[in-house]
């Protein structure tokens, strides 16, 4: 317990000294934290004990993804949103349908074992971009403004709105199998939905209107303040999820209501907030690294591999690349668009869902999520700074041409 | 366990809220979240079932301490006092000690079923005071700011004293054949535990300090990671002393004391992260309480332990204080309100965990008392800061005017 605890939070330590530092180099910092777990834990050095891992991971997990939901969400920039409303729109509303499509046709051939809606939850799973695994490139201020907006739109919505098609394929397969039929199954998504958009609507218009009543009276302190974004969002999620709703959901929703009401107050609350929510990414893709990784190496086969391949390839790029067309861009825009959408916590989150949930094969298409994410954070945090120097380079030559 | 999770969320956010507003009321947090606890827990509506054994919630408690301790050490900046410390330095050095041996007697005298180790046990774990109850009384500006640095400081370091003082009693308690060479085994293990606490807390604070501006020059540190830095850095020097078979509250104490020393001018800005967490581990460590120890030991209780209890936090602590205080140019008043504003808080809790885990024979005795004594403190103190605060203002008023 206490060695555990020790070797994350050195960890933990150590990384906040570096931490601008590695976002600036070639390796992102989860992925430090999945190959440091990997070492560490029972694979190599067995420091960290698998048993600890494998529970508290749901928990982590879990909690991790109902903070990052809630403060991507918040953090959404209504105003940018306004301004660069057509690629991100492009993206969402015709991207992600693409890339879940295509990603469920192409499980499906290759995946013999799997039914066609096991593919399309398995596609659904791995549609989901990761804002955190894409800072690297959204920060950069390199690459051109408005593919940064866009991505950052794009990967800060795109897990919320995974959540309720993801669900309705897990209801479907269900409704199939156990032969509750698909009414039945399709009535309790609905009611498990609108309980989670119910409960994260009325807990963040409370929530937030009691705040600056409060804030007004002078009751809040600089310690405290610090703890109401943490404490609204994690209220969010596990009030629906103690409802029979959908947390996820009610994060989601609850977050997008309070960036947009709260608008410029929000951004010193959420920051505070940020920090627990990077903590607890790093905190589960270090488990991740110790108690996951190394136990599904030997399931890992070949077909898993082309499918993560392609996942990060065709499946996504294409569908961008077309929402994309007569748009104006570039090209290499599109491309890099295209490209930069890691697969991340959001993906690892709805698989341990699909797991939890009973789903026939939830194992087997975990191991291609497991797979398609370490994937993804190789090569997108091995390209990041590079490609987006080339595209730096590329659009401030042809800016400079222009002047 | 989602009920559970909502319930305490909601609570959480609903505090952080008003919690500057209840701060000037006379209920302090503690009070609420025990009685939250309590009305939310099996006794009272029973929607809150958490387990006080599961070694998740007693590491919880343990974290919450230790946050504190090291961010209490930290803030307690003994260069920056702006008045003498010699009077913290006497309820430290004389007072403590005296009210722990006062403390053994009034047991003595009191509880004849228990071994002269638990006694002396009980004593050591109702000697420490806590510094969030007292925040009441050490904030406000109504008393002379002399008496509130001395109970800040004393409340924030006496914790960390208690500590090794209550791992010897343990530790001779625990080797119950009381021959010779057990008992020095077990001493050996204590000044052993000590040393290697107080090494790892100090190497640990040591070179974080020294790596952090230099990381910081560099541009490496982040503005959300910058947070992170001294909670981390506490929890580490707890974690890695335990791991090591020390005790990891010495070294955040030793820690956290060092930290205030070397990182003086940016302190505020680094430990506000951390007080955030130790605060809200402290509430749920608290709602713990009030949920699963009280209800639990509400009905098994003696005379013996009532009047324990109250001697506890009259007699035992205010005598000590008033003749330590003796020529320090305090009134009777300032002197009677130093020794009754001891509030006994989340040290003592959190030592009660630890001694009921080393199942001693009379463990269910030292913890009721304890328990009951915490409660006894937090609704006394809690009720009595403001209006003993204004009479003493008043009083001080007229003397100086007349």
């Amino acid at each position: 317990m206490y060695i555990e605890l020790g070797i994350l939070a050195l960890f933990i330590f150590c990384y906040s000294l570096v931490a601008g530092r590695i976002e600036r180099a070639a390796a992102s910092g989860p992925i430090v934290f999945v190959i440091s777990g990997f070492i560490l834990g029972p694979v190599v050095f067995g420091w960290f004990d698998g048993s600890v891992s494998r529970d508290g991971i749901k928990v982590l997990a879990d909690l991790t993804l109902a903070l990052i939901l809630f403060i991507d969400a918040a953090n959404v920039d209504f105003s940018v949103l306004k301004k660069q409303f057509r690629l991100p729109s492009r993206m969402l509303l015709v991207g992600l349908p693409g890339v879940i499509i295509l990603g469920a046709l192409t499980a499906a051939i290759l995946f013999n074992r799997l039914s066609l809606l096991e593919a399309a939850i398995l596609g659904t799973m791995l549609a989901a971009t990761d804002a955190a695994l894409g800072k690297a490139v959204v920060t950069n201020k390199a690459v051109p403004n408005q593919i940064r907006e866009s991505l950052n739109l794009e990967s800060g919505l795109n897990d919320g709105l995974c959540v309720p098609i993801l669900f309705l394929f897990i209801a479907l397969e269900l409704g199939n199998v156990e032969g509750s039929g698909t009414m039945h199954a399709l009535s309790l998504l609905v009611q498990e939905l609108g309980i989670g958009l119910v409960v994260g609507v009325v807990l963040t218009a409370v929530g937030t209107k009691a705040f600056k009543w409060c804030q007004a009276k002078g009751w809040v302190t600089e310690i405290w303040r610090q703890v109401i974004v943490v404490a609204l969002a994690i209220a969010c999620f596990s009030v629906a999820q103690s409802l029979h709703g959908s947390g996820y959901i009610a994060a989601f929703v609850g977050g997008l209501l309070f960036g947009y009401i709260a608008k410029d107050a929000t951004h010193k609350l959420v920051l505070a907030s940020e920090g627990v929510g990077e903590t607890l990414a790093l905190m589960t893709w270090f488990v991740f690294g110790a108690g996951v990784i190394g136990q599904s190496f030997q399931a890992f086969t070949w077909e898993m591999l082309v499918y993560a391949f392609l996942s990060l390839t065709v499946i996504r790029m294409l569908p961008i690349f077309l929402s994309l067309s007569g748009t104006g861009e570039k090209t290499a825009s599109k491309l890099f668009l295209g490209w930069f959408g890691p697969r991340g916590l959001a993906s690892i989150v709805f698989a341990i869902i699909v797991l939890n949930k009973g789903v026939p094969n939830a194992k087997f298409m975990a191991m291609v999520v497991v797979l398609t994410v370490f994937s993804s954070l190789v090569a997108h945090g091995i390209s990041a700074n590079s490609l987006s120097a080339a595209i730096g380079a590329r659009s401030g030559g042809e800016e400079e041409k222009d002047h | 366990m989602y009920e559970n999770l909502a319930i305490l969320a909601a609570f959480i956010f609903l505090y952080s809220l008003v919690s500057g507003g209840l701060e000037k009321t006379l209920f302090n947090g503690a009070v609420v979240f025990m009685t939250f606890g309590l009305i939310l827990g099996p006794l009272g509506l029973g929607a809150l079932t958490l387990e006080v054994d599961a070694e998740l919630l007693s590491t919880l408690a343990e974290l919450a301490l230790a946050m504190v301790l090291f961010t209490d050490a930290s803030n307690a900046n003994l260069r920056e006092l702006k008045h003498s410390f010699k009077i913290p330095q006497k309820l430290l050095l004389i007072g403590l000690p005296l009210t722990i041996l006062l403390g053994f007697v009034t047991g003595y005298l009191l509880f004849d079923g228990l071994a002269l180790l638990e006694i002396a046990l009980i004593a050591t774990m109702l000697a420490p005071t806590d510094a969030a109850l007292g925040k009441a009384v050490v904030t406000n500006e109504a008393v002379p700011s002399n008496i509130r640095e001395g109970l800040n400081v004393e409340s924030g370091l006496n914790d960390g004293i208690c500590v090794p003082i209550l791992f010897i009693f343990l530790a001779l308690a625990s080797s119950t054949g009381a021959d010779g060479s057990t008992s020095m085994l077990a001493l050996k293990l204590v000044v052993e535990a000590i040393g290697i606490g107080a090494a790892i807390g100090a190497g640990l604070t040591f070179l974080a300090v020294r790596l952090f501006p230099h990381c910081a020059e560099r541009g490496w540190v982040t503005e959300t990671w910058q947070q992170l830095s001294v909670p981390a850095l506490a929890v580490t020097c707890f974690a890695v002393a335990q791991w090591l078979g020390g005790s990891g509250f010495i070294a955040c104490f030793i820690g956290g004391m060092l930290y205030g020393k070397l990182a003086s001018k940016h302190k505020h800005k680094f430990l506000l992260a951390a007080e955030g967490i130790g605060d809200t581990l402290a509430l749920i460590t608290w709602v713990i309480f009030g949920t699963a120890v009280v209800g639990q030991s509400l009905d098994s209780f003696s005379w013996q332990v009532v009047v324990y209890a109250l001697l506890s936090l009259t007699l035992i602590r205010m005598l000590p204080v008033f003749l330590v205080l003796k020529g320090m140019k305090l009134t009777t008043e300032e002197k009677l309100f130093m020794g009754w504003f001891g509030p006994r808080g989340l040290a003592s809790i959190v030592f009660a965990v630890i001694v009921l885990n080393e199942h001693l024979p009379g463990g269910e005795t030292i913890s009721m008392t304890v328990v009951f004594t915490i409660i006894l403190s937090v609704i006394g103190h809690g009720l009595s800061a403001n209006p003993l605060v204004a009479a003493l203002g008043a009083r001080l008023k007229n003397s100086s005017g007349g």
